[in-house]
């Protein structure tokens, strides 16, 4: 790895610096060790954390975590913050799939009582949850008026319409509901691709998993998360959708222009961005907020047809299932939140947009926003991992809120781009191996399965070490995946 | 001009970026240059050629940003509304405009295959230059 002309330098096992040059505006840190940093392979994700600080009134340092990989403007595994005042918010700092995230789902069934009907369940889930390109639910079709409340509500216009319980809210970040949202910010073409994707898994690495604890790490917080050894679980990851993919490209074209405005110099375009307090910053947060509840509502539906394929499937009551919430993250967002910075060698709250670009939100015991029985833990964190391989439950710590503005990482990050996956994979059944260590997955396209591949990812062990060590969260739980549905 | 092996002109190549997917693009005229990117955004798209022409759709492309990429985010928009793959385009560009049209199929899982979505092409390491007659362009999907 070169080291960017020495300006990248080791600060301690866990975290390297880019000292600030050129024109940066702060420092760039990033979250790695040295294992994982001779797995970035090219410099052009470092590259692109050098080119985050060079926008308007970041504060504190452009950051990136262990799973940092090549991005597209922003790097992925990037946060940043911007002062409300002279700061800027970019669509490309929160990328096109707004609000991807991340739910999980614990249960009251244990390993022993459901490894035999693993199959039948992902078979069964793969009719219910549409997955793949196209695919959605013929039974919800939603009016221009309906989804209009759906952006306004978020996961509560779910709950009020039958899909979910009162309770599921508490236990989603911001409950679910983006404040700000203005469905008027949204284009005719969002709102076309909206109408018939709420509820649909997508394509990609989107997924969802049946998985186990394998292991627990810490029993007290575990207990606090309602998580023990054996359980089954169920992971949700997906996103905004079509709808979200349209904003963010509705918006990068006004924000080329407001770039151009407000003379704003841009390393690389897809950094286009807009002060914050502009009329094109504000439309943007708005429009944001909006696909921000569309991904909320999403995770919604999918849990409930999650909740009655499991009953319909097991022959169990929702009692015997226990098949409650236990947290839902965003990793792809921009929010306002309150931080303390350091400035001219004093401590000083403030208020600033934080943009997480596949990074997730880590927020300390006491948090405000965190619901009572996770105010002695800390939020629960999820991180999921590649298909074969395993996913983590960590929480969130003070040292994220002083060191990372309460973030951490969002998963495993690619480590080969997907045509080297395709030939990695020649004359192999990914299917087949993955069937062969007890694992069904059921996919949409063969293309997916083998692009997503496990040896495309880093492991995700080795990136949840990072943080854990760095103290920017705390291992909580490991899962291990029996089966998945993939678009 | 890039060829292929057996000589014909190359129409476009894919590129790989860690990430996501790139395309590099060519042609003689811009407006071959853009056709030849909707054959390439579809390569990726789809498995299969049996695309049938059964439907036109007028095209009325601006340029707010960059002309190339708004035509295959259009593209992408018409694929993830109505399912539509374009075939046979006659399109003319002129004052960063694309004006025309395109007839093409909708997708029938009995005939094709998906084999990837694809969210938009993005503004990262865009390119578009014109060398000896030849344009060439260069465009990072996100996937």
């Amino acid at each position: 790895m070169e080291d960017r002309e020495g300006h990248l330098k080791k600060l301690d096992d866990n975290r390297y610096i880019v000292n600030r040059h050129g024109n940066m505006h702060v420092d760039g840190i990033i979250y790695l060790n040295e294992e994982l940093l001779h797995v970035l392979g090219t410099d052009e994700s470092i590259k692109q954390v050098e080119n985050v600080a060079c926008l308007p009134g970041i504060v504190g340092a452009s950051m990136a975590m262990p799973d940092i990989h090549w991005g597209y403007g922003f790097p992925i595994g990037g946060v940043a913050a911007f002062d409300m005042e002279t700061g800027v918010v970019s669509p490309g700092g929160v990328g096109y799939d707004i609000n991807c995230g991340v739910r999980l789902l614990r249960s009251d069934l244990r390993l022993d009582e459901i490894r035999e009907k693993v199959k039948d369940l992902i078979g069964h889930l793969y009719i219910n949850i549409p997955s793949g390109v196209g695919s959605h639910r013929k039974d919800l079709r939603l009016t221009r008026e309906e989804i209009k409340k759906v952006l306004k509500k978020g996961a509560r216009w779910a709950v009020e319409n039958g899909f979910g319980d009162q309770e599921d809210l508490e236990y989603i970040e911001d409950n679910g509901q983006i404040r700000g949202a203005d469905p008027d910010c949204v284009s005719d073409k969002a709102y076309e691709r909206g109408k018939d994707q709420l509820g649909t898994v997508g394509s990609g690495n989107h997924f969802v998993e049946i998985g186990y604890i394998k292991e627990v790490y810490d029993p007290d917080t575990a207990a606090r998360f309602s998580i023990f050894k054996d359980q089954i679980t169920v992971m949700i990851h997906t996103g905004s959708r079509g709808l979200g993919y349209q904003i963010c490209d509705d918006y990068i074209k006004d924000m080329i222009k407001a770039s151009e405005k407000y003379g704003i110099f841009l390393p690389d375009r897809q950094l286009c961005c807009a002060p914050i307090d502009s009329p094109e910053g504000k439309r943007y947060l708005s429009a944001m907020a909006s696909a921000a509840n569309y991904a909320f509502a999403n995770r919604q539906l999918i849990t409930h047809w999650v909740r009655e394929t499991m009953e319909h499937t097991l022959k169990a009551g929702s009692k015997k299932l226990g098949l409650s919430i236990v947290y839902d993250v965003c990793h792809n967002i921009a929010k306002i939140e309150r931080h303390r910075i350091m400035e001219k060698g004093k401590v000083r709250e403030i208020e600033v947009c934080v943009h997480r670009k596949g990074a997730t939100r880590s927020y300390p015991p006491d948090s405000d926003v965190l619901p009572e029985r996770y105010k002695k833990t800390g939020q629960p964190v999820l991180i999921p991992g590649d298909m074969g391989r395993a996913s983590y439950i960590l929480c969130g710590t003070k040292k994220a809120m002083d060191e990372t503005f309460g973030s951490t990482c969002h998963g495993a990050g690619r480590v080969m781009s997907r045509n080297q996956a395709i030939k990695a994979s020649k004359g192999r059944s990914i299917s087949k191996e993955l069937e062969d260590r007890g694992i069904y997955v059921r996919a949409a396209s063969k293309s997916t399965l083998v692009e997503e591949m496990p040896d495309a990812y880093k492991d995700v062990s080795k990136v949840v070490q990072v943080v854990h060590n760095a103290g920017i969260s705390r291992l909580v739980a490991k899962i291990v995946p029996l089966g998945c549905i993939k678009g | 001009m890039a060829r292929t092996k057996d000589t014909q002109p190359l129409k476009y190549r894919i590129i790989d970026h860690e990430a996501d997917i790139g395309l590099e693009i060519y042609g003689k005229s811009l407006e071959e240059l853009f056709i030849n990117a909707a054959e390439g955004l579809f390569h990726l798209i789809i498995e299969g050629n049996d695309i049938r022409p059964e439907k036109g759709k007028r095209l009325e492309i601006g340029k707010d940003g960059e002309l190339l990429i708004n035509f295959i985010n259009e593209l992408l928009f018409l694929w993830d509304t109505e399912g539509f793959i374009p075939k046979e385009f006659s399109i003319k560009i002129e004052d960063d405009e694309v004006k025309g049209s395109v007839i093409g199929g909708l997708f029938d899982p009995r005939r094709l295959r998906i084999k990837q979505e694809i969210k938009a092409a993005t503004y990262h390491m865009f390119s578009l230059i014109e060398e000896g007659g030849i344009y060439k362009a260069r465009v990072i999907l996100d996937v």
